[in-house]
């Protein structure tokens, strides 16, 4: 038993992970490990998870360090009464401001310990009256004095008092370590901990750093012997982790909430709320469907039927209220994931897939044999539409009923070598230049085995992740024989990946009708108006706590309005009624037309899609699914491809499989086939398919995933399957491990990323409209959309004060008009006052303009400067503009203005491009590289002409870096994405080339390449490039690209 | 043409190339040291301009442009002597002149008498050339356009210079630089092009000033420069001395002469710097400073006297050369601070006597250091006003006062393993020897894993007649008595 330990989720005060410390006892052979974690429970559900699998018992505890008399005061939890107390204490003291009475306070089965730490100055005095203290809080029953041994000079003799401290006051003496840290090589980190908290570095920490290496957990029998002359205290501690034991995270108790009748405020009963279900579901399908036939009348009843075993039906009804309230306020939401496999879903409107019509497996959502709750995750269209939502639910389980999981935020390469190199006094400049060398996240060793340098579909496949970090280090100003080289190596390995701060998830959401602040403690997010709780969601499904993801996306805003402009214009889509086999999208997707659009649009799937050749909506899903981590490093994106394209004939790894992989050509791509082979060929349960889909989309540890691993080799061997069918089964499973994509979940997506498609088709003035005003979002610049926008035949109009709304408007089929939304700088009340005096009456002049706007000289000079005040009658140019407007019209409206004159000479094209790119981010005008053609004698290949050249021509070609990618899965290679006036050209940059020309390639914006043409599978032309130099473009455009993501 | 202007670009760079030797084409610039922010080039030389490489680019970025670029840190001393040598340069060429920027020297051409401005020009640029600084000469009749043509390089015309130049926006700040980019106003030119009273109206009277600069209808004065007052006086010898006492008598006299001039500038003497000459060729270099300042050239006597009593001359003096190094004053009234010390000047040369028998470093204030390596001392210099440095509280545990041996004698130990650890038995060697009756420890310390780790154990032992012993012991199976607690 160790009571009093502290891990890295103390967030700067202990140095090993709750799994490490856990492990560490199980190897000790404690019996039980209680985790007192600075002001909270952060890592104790990891601890229980952990303790559970190696048969200990994990207590949850935490120190309070803000009481006023102590400076750190470990408080145990003895039961749930005690655990929901002292849950309901840390989320107070976290939200409200000063909670440090605790008599104001419950502290019913909260145990306090008294250490030799927890008053800053002990003396024999205040010790007592601090004993005293706690025993008149907590009660007699409920106080331990702990004694420490870490050989530190001096703590004999406050022990001795403690001693007798408990002798006088009659408190039970309990024995700890207190560690810090799990094994005693982890005192390192601890230290660079410690001087992080304290801002100094290790030079200067002196005696704020520990004085040996002795707070690492102990053994048993370590500890009983340190405390030999105390075998009481020993009982007496074995005593308290007994008592302690007999609560933990398996009995949180935490209930999912009724559903409240909005009409009557009442909260249903069971059986009301399975009625209720019922009843709605049956409406919504009716309302798709008319006339219900009989297959989906039976799937219905089906589902309700296991809903109501499961007693989920509140679940269903919540979820089903949140879409409801979403839809009233016009905010086009929709479910994914497996939610996508259930009837009840589509019926009552939660998602918008019809799983039957697709063959989907309700099982997968939910079944009997799962002791977990579904999993329903809703898009909503990304920034105040989503808030409005997520408000909604806060509103709705105020005050302490709902709350965003927290996402633990850990050190990432550059932050664990900022933050390392810092405390070894380091200066700032070497983490700049670290970070800057690092600017493709993953640098590859070159030392290491060959690559092949020939492009084709392998290069996205991956190679081993090394960072050639020692490299990377000297590169930055550290020579490998400065003497703190290896520390600053030793530590950067054993910080990263620990946690640094608690973030919040982007939306998952987790409420409870009775508080959850008794089942977790609570505290406030740094976005106003959210709590965020102490767990993440890998936590939080691990102790059986709803959440319910609420997410936003960017492209369903972007189609929101794309879909009310089309409404306004006249010519209304609704999203469900859009034809799924509608010829034209697919000739879209086939071409690989897709700049813009959902999901279809990165470099990879652009390169897939002319080979995949879609022409079913099935064949969108699987696109959807197949640039993926999961498939690629499973090396299946290539047999799929070859076997759709014919070169590979269709087998499956062994004839059971036929009936599940039938769909995707014997080429497991999905979950759900995942999960339904290891039931056929290991005869795995409902529940250990649902272990195996856990472990596979348990992003943390790969601990879980080799136990279920292990299990189905056995269970194969068993059923004496043939080695090598086992192997392939393995490998198919290993390579879901790093993100495992559900069939319902394609589809989810395939529907979103159709509809964008069918948009750009139909309706791409709408769409690029949706596209403009939602940025920034996606894979492309406002530029690059803006070109894509006129190669597809609609032309954006600039920004016109006469003209122009607030945000961009669709003036007909072929015309888009900016809006003032782009202009940085402008106020927003400005652009206001500007619309309404604009409705009063037209600006008859500048000075007219400037009286009645007033704008301020900053917002003068932008307007002026991007050619807003051109279409004022007096004004000729920007740069007339300017002149005219960096004087205010004189307040005499009878004075005469003076003449005219042309003090200033018209922008060239040059100036007009690169004032639009840093004033509004893009240009109406030409495009760059038209302009720098005009100026060159050689004529160079455009992007077009790669269409018409032959596989292996040489060639010189230029553009506008629009986007780099150098996935950890390409081996070293990288992928540029090239824009000029004619379209996008294709650039693969083999590994050794972009190590030559790697400072050019990540630093400029333009680029002159040289290289040869290489025509891939589905005649996609791609330069294999050779060499590359700056493109010599004056001034510096303000250019955006995607990189590295 | 009254006035000439000397530029030299770059002067932090030029300096730092000119120190190592670097050839002028070489491609070079000089990196930001700020915190927090990526690095990028704060100064950056002709060559690497050629590459497109300016000022404030990033250095990621710069690299990629030039692979060859040299890449340099600032170093102020460098650059304050590059300062020294152009402002004796432009000295030696005119009586009057001002020192414009740290870079440029505005040179009033009226007093001398040039048979040709052009010669004079060539002979100043072809002696330049010894500083080995690149050098941008501009004529004007006004100091002002005199200057702006020194900026632009190769051409004596003040409209070319661009807005953009750097050096002009040091010396002329252009609040709206901005706004005249915005207007596609490249050069100096193009501004003067503008109507005045329209420029003046819409951005105010610093462009106005500029504007009538320009058009030759604004003339200043310049500001002259005077070399600051130096307080040093050097005496020759002939024949040389053999000993330090004529040395003296000359010292006293001159002592009393740069007090005067001290008293005269109302400044006092915190720093007495002696440089002797012997006849062989060696030399001698002593700065003594003065517990606080004075006038008073009795008490510099004395303390030259204390520290010649303790030289020993190699061979006879042949020169001796004194300065006094300024400061201000220090004033107080009568008795109202009450001194530590009767005589803070005695006391200073006490130990300095004290300093030249057992060494400069060997003498201060022995200060606990942060650390709990035991008896980690360092010694803290006495400062001129006596101030003791704040010794952090950091008391032993122990509550036995140690007797500490320095350095901590090796001893032969017998131990046995118990836990991770060494137990003393009984002590074989050194000053006190025999059975250990009882121990108690151990106390492990250890820390600066990170450069030079250390750690030890210590244990606390009592041998027969209730002796008590400090052992340390240093794995592998080093034991050492470190003290006796009294």
């Amino acid at each position: 038993m160790e009571l009093l330990a502290k891990s890295n989720f103390s967030f700067l005060r202990g140095a090993s992970s709750p799994e490490a410390l856990v492990e560490r006892a199980a190897q000790f052979g404690h019996q039980s490990i209680a985790l007192v974690d600075h002001q909270g429970f952060y890592g104790s559900a990891r601890a229980h998870v952990e303790a559970k699998n190696l048969g200990l018992k994990a207590i949850v505890g935490t120190t309070i360090d803000s009481l006023p008399a102590f400076a750190q005061l470990p408080l145990l939890t003895k039961s749930r009464t005690g655990y929901q107390n002292l849950s309901r204490f840390l989320t107070r003291y976290h939200c409200e401001q000063n909670v440090n009475n605790l008599s104001s306070l419950d502290l019913t089965g909260i145990h306090a310990v008294l250490t030799p730490e927890s008053l800053a100055r002990p003396t024999k005095k205040k010790l007592l009256a601090a004993a005293r203290d706690l025993l008149r809080h907590f009660g007699p029953g409920n106080v331990s004095i702990s004694l420490f041994r870490h050989f530190r000079r001096g703590e004999e003799r406050l022990n001795l008092l403690l001693q007798d401290l408990a002798d006088f006051l009659k408190i039970p003496l309990i024995v700890s370590n207190s560690p810090i840290y799990s094994h005693q090589a982890d005192r390192l980190l601890a230290d660079a901990f410690t001087c992080l908290r304290e801002h100094k570095t290790l030079d200067d920490a002196g005696r704020l750093l520990e004085c040996n290496g002795e707070r690492f957990l102990k053994s048993p029998e370590e500890i009983r012997k340190l405390f030999t002359n105390h075998p009481q205290a020993f009982q007496n501690t074995l005593a308290l982790a007994e008592e302690c034991s007999d609560y933990s995270l398996e009995k949180l108790g935490y209930r999912f909430p009724s559903y409240q009748d909005p009409d009557s405020g009442k909260f249903l009963t069971g059986y009301e709320q399975d009625q209720f279900l019922h009843q709605i579901a049956e409406k919504g399908l009716k309302s798709r469907f008319g006339i219900l036939s009989k297959k989906y009348k039976q799937q219905l009843n089906q589902e309700l039927l296991t809903i109501k075993k499961l007693q989920f039906s509140g679940y269903f009804l919540i979820v089903w209220d949140l879409v409801r309230f979403a839809r009233s306020q016009g905010i086009l939401c929709q479910g994914r994931g497996s939610a996508a496999n259930s009837l009840v879903c589509y019926a009552i409107g939660v998602t918008s897939v019809d799983p039957v019509a697709g063959g989907l497996l309700f099982e997968r959502f939910l079944s009997e044999n799962r002791q977990s709750w579904p999993d329903i995750d809703i898009d909503f269209p990304s920034g105040e539409r989503r808030e409005a939502v997520i408000q909604y639910v806060y509103r709705k389980y105020a005050p302490h009923g709902a709350a965003m999981t927290a996402n633990v935020i850990t050190y990432k390469p550059r932050s664990a070598f900022r933050e390392m190199s810092k405390i070894l006094g380091f200066p700032e400049s070497v983490a700049n230049r670290f970070a800057d060398l690092c600017a493709s996240p993953k640098v590859h060793d070159a030392s290491r085995e060959p690559v092949s340098d020939e492009l084709s579909m392998s290069n996205y496949y991956p190679g081993d992740k090394v960072m050639e970090l020692a490299g990377t280090i000297e590169r930055s100003g550290i020579p490998s024989s400065h003497p703190r080289f290896t520390p600053l190596l030793k530590l950067y390995h054993t910080a990263l990946h620990c946690p640094r701060h608690l973030g919040q998830h982007s939306g998952g959401m987790v409420f409870c009708d009775d508080g959850l602040d008794h089942i977790v403690p609570l505290q406030p997010a740094t976005m106003e108006n959210r709590t965020v709780l102490q767990w993440d969601k890998d936590d939080c499904e691990d102790l059986g706590i709803v959440k319910v993801d609420l997410l936003g996306l960017g492209m369903l805003a972007a189609m929101e309005d794309a879909l009310v402009i089309c409404e306004r214009r006249g010519r209304p889509v609704h999203l469900a009624q859009i034809p799924k086999d509608d010829p034209a999208t697919y000739d879209l997707l086939c071409r690989a037309d897709t700049v813009g659009t959902f999901q279809v649009e990165s470099r990879a799937q652009m390169a897939t899609l002319p080979i995949m050749q879609p022409r079913e909506f099935y064949d969108l899903a699987v696109e959807v699914a197949i640039i993926r981590p999961g498939p690629i490093v499973g090396d299946l994106v290539h047999p799929y491809l070859n076997r759709r394209t014919g070169r590979e004939k269709v087998e499956y790894i062994h004839p059971d499989f036929e009936p599940i992989l039938k769909r995707t050509l014997g080429v497991p791509l999905f979950q759900e086939q995942v999960l339904r082979m290891a039931m056929v060929i290991a005869g795995f349960t409902g529940v250990e398919a649902d272990f195996l889909r856990k472990a596979m989309s348990f992003k943390r540890s790969d601990k879980r995933m080799k136990a279920i691993v292990d299990k189905l080799k056995t269970r194969m061997a068993e059923r004496r399957v043939a080695p090598q069918v086992q192997e392939r089964v393995i490998e198919s499973i290993g390579s879901f491990a790093l993100y495992g994509f559900p069939e319902s979940h394609a589809i989810s997506f395939a529907l979103i990323a159709y509809a964008s498609c069918w948009l750009k088709v139909h309706r791409a003035a709408e769409f690029y409209c949706g596209l403009i005003n939602n940025q920034p979002m996606g894979f492309y610049s406002i530029n690059t959309l803006m070109q894509d926008a006129k190669r597809h035949g609609v032309r954006t109009k600039p920004i016109s004060v006469i003209h122009s709304m607030i945000t961009t408007e669709v003036i007909d089929d072929q015309t888009l008009r900016l809006g003032f939304h782009r202009l940085k700088g402008l106020r927003q009340d400005t652009s206001e006052r500007l619309l309404e005096e604009r409705s009063l009456s037209t600006f008859a002049s500048l000075d007219d303009f400037l009286r009645r706007i007033r704008p301020n000289v900053k917002e003068r000079r932008l307007l002026a400067a991007a050619g807003a005040l051109n279409d004022l009658p007096d004004v000729d140019h920007r740069r007339d503009a300017l002149w005219q407007a960096e004087q205010l019209p004189p307040d005499d409206l009878f004075a005469t203005p003076p003449p005219a004159d042309q003090v200033l000479k018209i922008m060239t094209p040059s100036e007009r491009l690169q004032t639009d790119f840093s004033l509004v981010g893009a240009t109406v005008g030409p495009h760059p590289m038209r302009l720098w053609r005009k100026e060159q004698n050689e004529p160079l290949s455009t992007s077009a002409d790669l269409f018409q050249m032959p596989h292996g021509k040489p060639l010189t070609i230029a553009g506008l870096v629009i986007c780099r990618q150098r996935p950890g899965t390409a081996k070293g290679h990288c992928f540029i994405s090239m824009e000029d006036e004619f379209g996008i050209a294709n650039l693969f940059i083999p590994r050794k080339t972009f190590h030559k020309y790697k400072l050019i390639i990540t630093s400029e914006s333009f680029l002159l390449v040289q290289g040869r043409l290489q025509i891939t599978e589905g005649r996609q032309p791609t330069v294999y490039v050779v060499r590359l130099q700056a493109l010599g473009i004056s001034g510096e455009l303000a250019t955006v690209s995607h990189d590295f993501h | 043409m009254n006035y000439a202007a000397l530029h030299f670009p770059d002067l932090a760079l030029s300096a730092l190339l000119a120190r190592d030797g670097t050839p002028l084409d070489q491609p070079a610039a000089l990196l930001s040291s700020g915190e927090r922010e990526k690095s990028h080039l704060i100064t950056v030389n002709h060559a690497a301009r050629q590459f497109g490489i300016q000022s404030g680019l990033r250095t990621i970025r710069a690299i990629a442009r030039c692979p060859e670029l040299l890449l340099l840190d600032s170093d102020p001393t460098t650059e304050q002597s590059a300062q020294q040598e152009t402002l004796a340069f432009v000295d030696s060429l005119v009586p009057d002149f001002e020192l414009t920027t740290p870079d440029t020297y505005l040179l009033d051409l009226s007093t001398l008498l040039l048979n040709s401005l052009d010669d004079w020009l060539a002979q100043t640029r072809e002696s330049a050339c010894d500083l080995s600084l690149p050098l941008q000469t501009g004529l004007g009749p006004t100091p002002d356009l005199a200057y702006l043509a020194s900026l632009v390089p190769g051409q004596n015309d003040p409209l070319l210079l661009k807005l953009s130049d750097s050096s002009l926006t040091t010396s002329f700040p252009l609040p709206r630089l901005k706004v005249l980019q915005l207007w596609g106003l490249q050069t100096l030119g193009d501004l003067a092009k503008l109507p005045r009273q329209g420029l003046a109206e819409r951005l105010g009277p610093t462009l106005a000033k500029l504007h009538d600069i320009l058009h030759q209808k604004h003339h200043r004065l310049l500001k002259l420069y005077r070399a600051p007052d130096q307080y040093q006086i050097e005496h020759h010898f002939e024949p040389p001395v053999a000993n330090h006492e004529p040395l003296l008598f000359m010292a006293k006299r001159l002592l009393q002469t740069l007090c005067n001039r001290l008293r005269h500038h109302q400044r006092a003497a915190a720093e007495l710097r002696l440089h002797l000459a012997f006849d062989n060729g060696a030399a001698h270099a002593r700065s003594l400073t003065l517990s606080e300042p004075t006038l008073t050239p009795e008490i510099l006597l004395r303390s030259l006297h204390v520290h010649l009593d303790t030289l020993k001359v190699p061979a006879p003096i042949s020169s001796f050369h004194l300065e006094l190094i300024a400061t201000r004053p220090r004033h107080a009234q009568h008795q109202l601070f009450t001194r530590g010390l009767k005589d803070p000047n005695e006391f200073a040369n006490t130990l300095r006597r004290l300093a030249d028998i057992v060494g400069p470093g060997a003498i201060g204030i022995p200060q606990q250091n942060d650390t709990y390596r035991p008896d980690s001392l360092i010694l803290h210099p006495v400062t001129p006003d006596f101030q003791i440095p704040t010794i952090q509280n950091f008391h032993s545990s122990a509550q036995l006062p140690l007797k500490r041996h320095r350095p901590p004698i090796s001893v032969h130990v017998a131990s046995e393993k118990w836990n991770r650890h060494q137990r003393p038995l009984a002590l074989l060697t050194g000053p006190h020897q025999g059975p250990i009756r009882k121990a108690r420890g151990p106390f492990p310390l250890s820390g600066s894993w990170w450069e030079n780790g250390w750690q030890e154990a210590q244990w606390d032992v009592e041998l027969d007649q209730a002796l008590l012993l400090q052992l340390s012991f240093k794995p592998p199976e080093t034991w050492h008595l470190t003290g006796i607690y009294a």
